[in-house]
């Protein structure tokens, strides 16, 4: 005898309707707490203080990766400002090669009155998506972005240009990594502004996994390296129909760590190449900062080293242009 | 797309739904289908792997439905030796051809559960060979018997008799059905991604360089270890189930709160893997010991727990003697549990319904648990070195442990741990009192759905979503 076929019923749609609005109204509930606790213990991320400073005048703009971010971690643009009455306000993120710098810079121009640009290069961020593409959806960063229509439009902008994932315009409106820290418990990793009087013992090692880290397969390919070239160079054409004036800078790395960066010259020349094409001025400061001593890392300047670029080179520099 | 990625969140919904609206005649072959898609999500080539196993247990099943056949015998063993062959080729001939330089390198690696549904095959041949089934077969249920998506990665390893039964019940749309299917899926995702992926991290740095652990640290890792490895691969059989359910289709247990146990035969038995158990019982152990004395029986016992043990090597945690040194360990643990087995009757008899049977039981409950809890260590570790750093340097520590607690620098992350374990051990302990599991099945809307936001919540809050893989699922 063949088995009995179990029953079909109808499915209880009011019940499932139910239930899910619930879950909705929760859900966005636990979002606006999240979305206030994050806004409340602000680490001063670029779109943090975009917020803060919304419709500010603001004479320069610092972009880059994270040797710019030695420069705000004193009160430089404070001093900047009584020197020479200009504002500054720095816009860096750790490991932000020239896409996600151009996704600031656009909030950016959105916010600000921005009058000039000094962008900071770092040959590392141009040799991969990781500090490009997939930092549009890191969700580390997600996290501190606060909900904003214009971000989540310029977020949306970039998706549809294939440059952002999908997923991680939706983690944005979602506010899903607000809500779930991908990492609840971090392991030791960069202190950042804690460690900035520290003076850094130099050591082969730390200097040797550092450049793995940033270079994980070595050198940049020329074609990745000219691929994000024409990012940077469509940040500075909004920049340039913003009628923002550009600078490009290289900051100073200890002469250990700059000799063990591989592939540099070709980048330094490729680089060139574009910004004398486009008659950008470049000043290439990375040479002018020996000694360790002056870093609280293998590479990032503390702060007798901002005090001494300050005062001998970047006060001059800005103060000129 | 792993059980606990957007991509499998955003399939089952879907595939379910198709399900559904499709008239029945087309539902197997969606079944199927699905299945199909699932598994090539891993990579389209594991499908070619899938398709031998399933031209060897249809070729062979078939012609052992025929009793009076002339090489049946012959057939039989011929189909079997094929999938434990490609199984032997597939998750061990790399590792050899490593070691012996005049043999070839083919290129082949075991792709996901392939052992899973190598076993599965075997199951089905044996069964046709011991007894043809009285219905009609039908090729259609054989291949989503082997190939079916919930179990297709790790499991349950499910018998062909009522797996069939289930399909011919015509499967459909069951409120009832979903709404388990439903919690089930749920509190499979909590134990996978809130449990034992939060527990993952810290067992994995702890067991990366034991040498490096502090003692402490090691003991730490190895309760945590054996309540990960459980959430992940119980968290994992949930999922498959409720997944199935929403197809009308049951899929067995496999898991009963396993570190409940009172004795390591009721935990390998009863509670931990029971499919695999029972697939060992039936087609290893019953053939070798039974009616054969009590020599034969012992070395039954041993030969699972050492066949259980190569199973499990060749892949997950490392290729080594650990996973040989584990099903050793559990053998002897089980030898030693049967020579005592009078003595603990008459034990349990004359302490029946006292305090102190309360006691006796809950002593022995905790002895089962770190004896498993000793056993993973080979398990985990991957290695015997690594494994006997790890107990050599607890067992130095030991009769520092009690004062090392109160100078040990706990830190918000162990107390989010433990705060994790203690949870899972009180919702398992409810689970565990039938009554009370039944009185919350019927308790008001309000309750039950009060239960399943928080379980929802846990997911959203403390889930780690990073897609880490099942433990299992490299097996």
């Amino acid at each position: 005898m063949p088995p009995t076929p179990r029953p079909a019923r109808k499915l209880p749609f009011r019940t499932i309707a139910a239930f899910t609005g619930i879950f909705l109204v929760l859900y966005a509930a636990a979002f606006a707490i999240a979305e206030r606790t994050i806004a409340r213990g602000a680490t001063d991320t670029a779109f943090q203080k975009l917020l803060a400073a919304r419709g500010d005048r603001v004479d320069w703009v610092v972009l880059g990766a994270s040797h710019a971010l030695p420069l705000g971690f004193g009160d430089l643009p404070g001093r900047f400002q009584r020197d020479t009455g200009q504002s500054m306000m720095i816009l860096a993120e750790i490991g932000a090669g020239p896409l996600y710098n151009r996704f600031v810079f656009e909030q950016a121009l959105k916010d600000l009155q921005v009058k000039r640009l000094l962008y900071a290069v770092d040959s590392f961020a141009f040799g991969s998506a990781e500090w490009n593409e997939d930092r549009l959806s890191d969700r580390k960063l997600l996290r501190q972005m606060p909900l904003r229509l214009s971000t989540a439009g310029t977020l949306g902008d970039f998706v549809l240009q294939g440059y952002a994932d999908p997923r991680g315009l939706t983690d944005y409106l979602s506010g899903f990594s607000k809500l779930n820290p991908v990492d609840r418990f971090p392991q030791e990793g960069w202190r950042g502004a804690a460690d900035f009087d520290r003076s850094f013992r130099p050591s082969r090692h730390a200097v040797s996994a550092r450049i793995s880290y940033l270079y994980p397969d070595g050198a940049p390919d020329p074609a990745t390296v000219a691929h994000y070239l024409g990012m940077l160079e469509a940040l500075f054409d909004s920049a340039g129909a913003a009628g923002v004036e550009i600078a490009v800078v290289k900051l100073p790395v200890p002469e250990n760590f700059r000799k063990a960066l591989p592939g540099e010259a070709g980048f330094d020349r490729m680089l060139a190449e574009r910004l004398a094409s486009r008659g950008i001025p470049f000043h290439d400061l990375s040479a002018v900062i020996d000694d360790p001593t002056l870093y609280f890392d293998t590479d990032h300047l503390n702060r007798q080293g901002v005090d001494r670029l300050y005062t001998d080179h970047l006060l001059g520099l800005l103060a000129q242009e | 797309m792993l059980f606990n990625s957007l991509e499998f969140l955003l399939f089952l919904p879907l595939a379910a739904f198709m399900f559904w609206l499709l008239p029945a005649r087309y539902r197997l072959p969606w079944m199927l289908l699905a299945s199909f898609f699932f598994y090539a999500s891993f990579g389209v080539a594991n499908l070619a792997y899938l398709g031998v196993v399933v031209i060897i247990a249809l070729t062979a099943g078939r012609y052992l439905l025929t009793p009076d056949a002339p090489h049946r015998r012959a057939v039989f063993w011929a189909g079997v030796a094929a999938i434990l062959g490609l199984l032997f080729i597939l998750k061990y001939y790399a590792s050899i051809a490593d070691a012996v330089s005049w043999l070839p390198e083919l290129g082949l690696t075991s792709p996901s559960g392939f052992s899973f549904y190598a076993f599965t095959a075997i199951g089905l041949l044996i069964d046709r060979y011991r007894a043809p089934p009285e219905t009609p077969e039908s090729r259609m249920h054989d291949v989503i018997f082997l190939a079916w998506f919930p179990k297709i990665l790790a499991g349950p390893i499910e018998r062909i008799t009522p797996f069939a039964e289930e399909l011919r019940r015509r499967p459909g749309i069951n409120p009832a059905f979903l709404s388990l299917g439903f919690q089930l899926i749920l509190w499979g995702l909590v134990k996978k991604l809130v449990i034992a992926d939060n527990l993952a991290p810290f067992v994995d740095r702890t067991y990366a360089i034991p040498e490096y652990a502090v003692p402490m640290e090691l003991v730490l890792a190895s309760y945590f270890f054996a309540f990960q490895i459980y959430c992940d691969f119980s968290g994992y059989t949930d999922i498959a189930r409720g997944a199935s359910l929403l197809f009308g289709i049951k899929l067995s247990e496999n898991f009963r709160r396993s570190y409940f146990a009172h004795s390591i035969s009721e935990f390998w038995s009863r509670r931990w893997h029971v499919s695999l158990a029972d697939w060992f019982r039936d087609y290893v152990y019953y053939p070798f010991s039974s009616g054969h004395g009590v020599v034969r029986m012992y070395l039954g016992l041993m030969l699972v727990f050492l066949a259980s043990g190569i199973w499990h090597a060749g892949l997950g945690y490392g290729i080594g003697w650990g996973f040989l040194a584990w099903g050793a360990l559990n053998g002897v643990y089980l030898w030693i549990e049967r020579a005592l087995s009078p003595t603990r009757r008459r034990l349990r008899k004359s302490l029946r319904g006292t305090v102190a049977g309360k006691v006796y039981t809950a002593v022995i409950t905790v002895l089962i648990f770190h004896l498993v809890v000793i056993s993973w260590v080979f398990f985990r570790a991957g290695n015997l070195g690594d494994a006997a750093t790890v107990l050599g340097r607890i067992w130095r520590a030991l009769p520092e442990l009690p004062g090392l607690l109160g100078r040990y620098p706990f830190t918000a992350e162990h107390g989010f741990l433990v705060a994790l374990i203690l949870s899972l051990l009180v919702i398992e302990a409810v689970l565990e009192q039938k009554n009370l599991s039944r009185k919350l099945a019927r308790a008001p809307r309000a309750w039950r759905w009060t239960a399943l936001y928080a379980g929802l919540f846990a997911l959203l809050l403390l889930g780690r979503w990073q897609s880490e893989t099942f433990v299992y699922m490299q097996f």
